[in-house]
């Protein structure tokens, strides 16, 4: 992350020469949507943000929580967003169509940043944010960054691929689709949901879990310190038994609440996981 | 067995109801509690029960008062037949029978063949025999009070408190009723009984005790206490006629026919 | 003599039902597995999925419906006798949705790791004090109707205090709860959670036990029952204590299961000769059968869907909760 602001300031030095020959860059972005508020505090100026959502600050949920600080916060309420007299609103894939429909009438730009469940849509959405905020270089790097990353887990990553799966409170997994599978997949893991057939968020019952018989058993708890029946669920004494006695390994939810360049934390946090295994 | 309460005390939702009642009862003896409505009697009767406990020190059981009876003991001794008593569930006029060996048996102690032969000399006493197996709300008014006039003689008690057992009962039900509890004294044990009906009071009762404003105004033989002077007092009523004495008034000019009803054999 | 008999033959029907039943649970889950080579693996030191999903998975759910179920219905039968109503159950005098607001009060706040046996003692404080609530509310001699308000508003109050709870919590899981709580679930006990459950329960449990003939003599009367030798107020102390000290631990786990302490003891009523005494042990056997059995049912739906225990108790028991009042109004 330190990298990122590093990147950050290094290159807002040679591009402020550069962008005076482009179309001037939006200087009062507001962001409603925890996804486009990562995004923007990565690839932006900071004198470019005029707000970002209240999530953004939360650092159970946001990568960025750090960068975060110190910015004005909305909460995605019409009257809140007039009064910050923004020149690009970015939302998110789940902001609220209605919403969005009155910022446009009303003549804001609004532009939309999709839900991203592979690496090529996390790719485009980085490369989206960057062109938006006139710093298409800043994200060529972290993609590039990203891409190198991936590429040094999957040459470290023994062959044997072992059987995992996440189980999440309330009893739900993640399937075929899903970022927990990609970064499963790529940190060397089978990932056991997907072959029973679960695609998207599914719930798992306990007994095909057992049976589907996981080397590992990850799950990535919001709020962890709190308590919920759901959450007394992953404690469960059956969940370790199956594991031969190895823990569930919490993979924190921040990585993967949005699709962004810190899956690679989580691919990293699982490929460490799988060779402690052998 | 004998009862002897002395000034009574009982007060019921911060009024005093009984003021210094002093009672007696004798083995063997009916004692007829009379009096205006609102006199105490209901009252006193409970508290020689034991449901009300406002001076149940100073009702004495055999000479010891009634704190130092044990709850159970009391219960086999004393049975009390209650003024709106019921069956909560439809259960068979037998088990409501048998509910009156209850105090004498321990949490896990199995009725006895004794237990069993008094019940069914009860049923048949109380002339329910042929009902033994009828759920309780399929019965009419008068095998209702039969029925629970039998669980309260299937105590076997020393003493037996009525509260008004007569009431609503036709006059044939009436004397069956008052019979039950004559036969009680007449084998020894005793009865408390309150009465509206003074004839029958004054027919079945060796005693009766006339409370007014809970307190007793008059107590002793049918002829000493129903006196002109009395019922003016207590009742505020008099003999139409002068021509009629207060013994040949108050007498059952009444009884059982030769049509009785079926069941009961006496 | 021979109603003795049959009161024994009863309790040995129900008792045969409920082994057949437990053992069916044992047997029936969302994937088949063999369970005779289960029950020999679990003897092994190094126990196989199969004896894992038979010992830990489903074993906990069938203890933990038979305790839950036969806590409901032996209460549903103690309070029912108690309090001569035959509409008296957990479910309507406030026990079961005090338990809940109880047990949901320790959960969430977190308090519930302070001790091993927090949550079931929340369950118990919020059952007694929901159950005294109702009692001092309908007074002893209140009638069916002012029992049935003053359970109406006491439930009506648990639920919104659980509502504001789950919606106040600090884990963000919980505010999707409510209906748990409101309605049950036993799909995910484990052998802790049983274990949790069963001190207060068998505590609970034991104090009911003597209790018959006291509910007997209560037939006739309170004032009767005293000159019977019963000490009401010491009879009513124990049954409340007794109630919510197996309902609190029951449904503290399980969440308010309905209807279950409603519809047993009433079923099986004509077959003990209407005896609030003999009834308690045949009402516990019964809802242990009938919580096994729609625990049982629940598993039949499809994989993946998740029907509560309790929508099953419920369907069947709302309809005869207003066949009861129909009934009750002839009375």
């Amino acid at each position: 992350m330190g990298g990122y602001r590093a990147y950050s300031v290094f290159l807002t030095c040679i591009l402020v020469y550069a962008g005076i020959s482009k179309a001037q860059p939006p200087s009062r972005v507001v962001s409603i949507n925890l996804c486009s508020d990562q995004l923007l505090l990565m690839l932006a100026r900071p004198r470019q943000i005029a707000s970002i959502s209240r999530l953004a600050l939360e650092p159970n949920s946001s990568y960025m929580s750090d960068a975060a600080a110190g910015f004005p916060v909305n909460d995605a309420k019409l009257e809140q967003l007039l009064s910050l007299d923004p020149d690009l609103i970015l939302a998110g894939g789940y902001s609220s169509p209605s919403l969005i429909r009155l910022l446009k009438r009303l003549g804001y730009r609004v532009e939309i940043v999709p839900s991203s469940v592979n690496l090529e849509q996390i790719h485009s959405n980085i490369r989206l944010v960057a062109r938006l905020v006139g710093d298409e270089d800043l994200g060529e790097t972290i993609i590039e960054e990203m891409n190198l990353r991936v590429h040094q887990i999957s040459v470290r990553s023994s062959s044997t691929r072992n059987r995992a799966l996440f189980y999440q409170p309330r009893g739900y997994t993640s399937g075929s689709g899903t970022l927990q599978d990609l970064a499963l997949t790529l940190a060397g893991w089978r990932n056991l949901s997907a072959e029973l057939g679960v695609n998207g968020y599914g719930s798992l019952d306990l007994e095909s879990l057992l049976i589907s018989n996981p080397d590992q058993i990850f799950t990535s708890a919001y709020a962890p310190e709190t308590d919920s029946v759901a959450q007394r669920q992953l404690r469960h004494p059956a969940l370790a038994w199956v594991t031969g006695n190895n823990p569930l390994i919490d993979i924190p939810y921040r990585y993967w609440i949005c699709g962004g360049p810190m899956l690679v934390d989580a691919v990293e946090a699982l490929a460490d996981a799988h060779q402690r295994l052998h | 067995m004998k009862l002897e309460g002395k000034e009574l005390f009982q007060s019921l939702g911060g009024r005093p109801i009984l003021k210094g009642v002093s009672v007696q009862v004798q083995e063997g003896e009916m004692l007829g509690l009379i009096g205006p409505n609102g006199a105490g009697k209901s009252t006193l009767l409970k508290l020689m029960a034991g449901i009300f406990t406002g001076s149940s020190n100073q009702i004495l059981l055999d000479g010891r008062p009634f704190p130092e009876y044990p709850v159970i003991d009391r219960g086999r001794k004393i049975a009390y037949l209650g003024q709106e008593g019921t069956a909560h569930w439809p259960i068979t006029v037998e088990r409501i029978v048998a509910l009156g060996r209850l105090p004498h048996l321990g949490t896990w102690q199995k009725p006895t063949e004794e237990d069993h032969s008094i019940i069914q000399r009860t049923l048949r006493q109380s002339g329910l025999s042929h009902l033994a197996s009828r759920p309780y709300p399929t019965l009419s008014g008068g095998e209702k009070a039969r029925v629970l006039m039998a669980r309260a003689l299937a105590v076997e008690p020393e003493l037996l408190l009525a509260d008004e057992p007569v009431a609503a009962l036709d006059p044939s039900h009436q004397l069956e009723m008052m019979d039950l509890l004559r036969r009680h004294c007449d084998q020894g044990g005793s009865v408390v009984v309150v009465l509206h009906d003074l004839r029958l009071a004054s027919h079945y009762c060796e005693h009766l005790q006339l409370l007014l404003d809970g307190d007793t105004l008059s107590v002793g033989t049918p002829d000493q206490v129903l006196t002109t002077e009395n019922l003016d007092r207590a009742y505020g009523i008099k003999l139409r006629s002068d021509n009629l004495s207060i013994t040949e008034a108050f007498a059952l000019t009444w009884e059982h026919g030769s049509s009785r009803t079926p069941g009961v054999d006496n | 003599m021979n109603t003795i008999d049959r009161h024994y033959q009863l309790i040995a029907l129900l008792g045969s039902i409920l082994a057949g039943f437990f053992l069916l649970s044992l047997f029936i889950g969302s994937n088949p597995i063999p369970v005779a080579q289960a029950v020999l693996d679990s003897m092994r030191d190094d126990p196989s999925v199969i004896s894992l999903i038979l010992t830990q998975v489903r074993l906990p759910r069938a203890l933990i419906a038979l305790v839950a179920g036969a806590t409901l219905g032996v209460c549903g039968a103690a309070m029912q006798g108690l309090l001569r109503n035959p509409l008296a159950s957990p479910g309507l005098i406030g026990s079961a949705s005090g338990a809940a607001m109880g047990a949901v009060a320790v959960l969430y706040s977190g308090w519930s790791a302070a001790f091993w046996l927090a949550l079931p003692a929340g369950g118990i404080a919020g059952s007694l004090l929901a159950t005294l609530f109702v009692y001092l509310l309908a007074g002893r001699n209140g009638g069916t109707t002012t029992l049935i308000l003053a359970g109406v508003a006491v439930n009506a109050l648990a639920m919104s205090l659980i509502s504001l709870m789950v919606n106040l919590a600090p884990s963000p899981y919980a505010v999707r709860e409510m209906v748990l709580w409101m309605l049950g679930s036993i799909a995910h006990g484990s052998m802790a959670d049983f274990w949790i459950m069963l001190p207060g329960t068998l505590l609970g449990w034991l104090m009911l036990v003597g209790t018959g003939r006291a509910l007997d003599a209560l037939t006739l009367g309170e004032e009767t029952a005293i000159t019977m030798g019963i000490n009401l107020s010491r009879l009513r102390r124990r049954l409340f204590v007794a109630t919510a000290l197996a309902v609190g631990s029951a449904i503290a786990v399980t969440g308010a299961i309905g209807f279950v302490g409603l519809v047993v003891p009433h079923l099986l009523r004509p077959l003990v000769g209407h005896q609030p005494g003999k009834l308690l042990p045949a009402s516990a056997l019964g809802g242990a059968i009938l919580l096994l059995a729609a625990d049982i049912a629940v598993r039949l739906f499809p994989a993946g869907t998740e029907i509560k225990v309790g929508v099953l108790t419920s369907l069947v028991g709302a309809p005869f909760f207003l066949y009861l009042i129909v009934q009750s109004r002839r009375w």
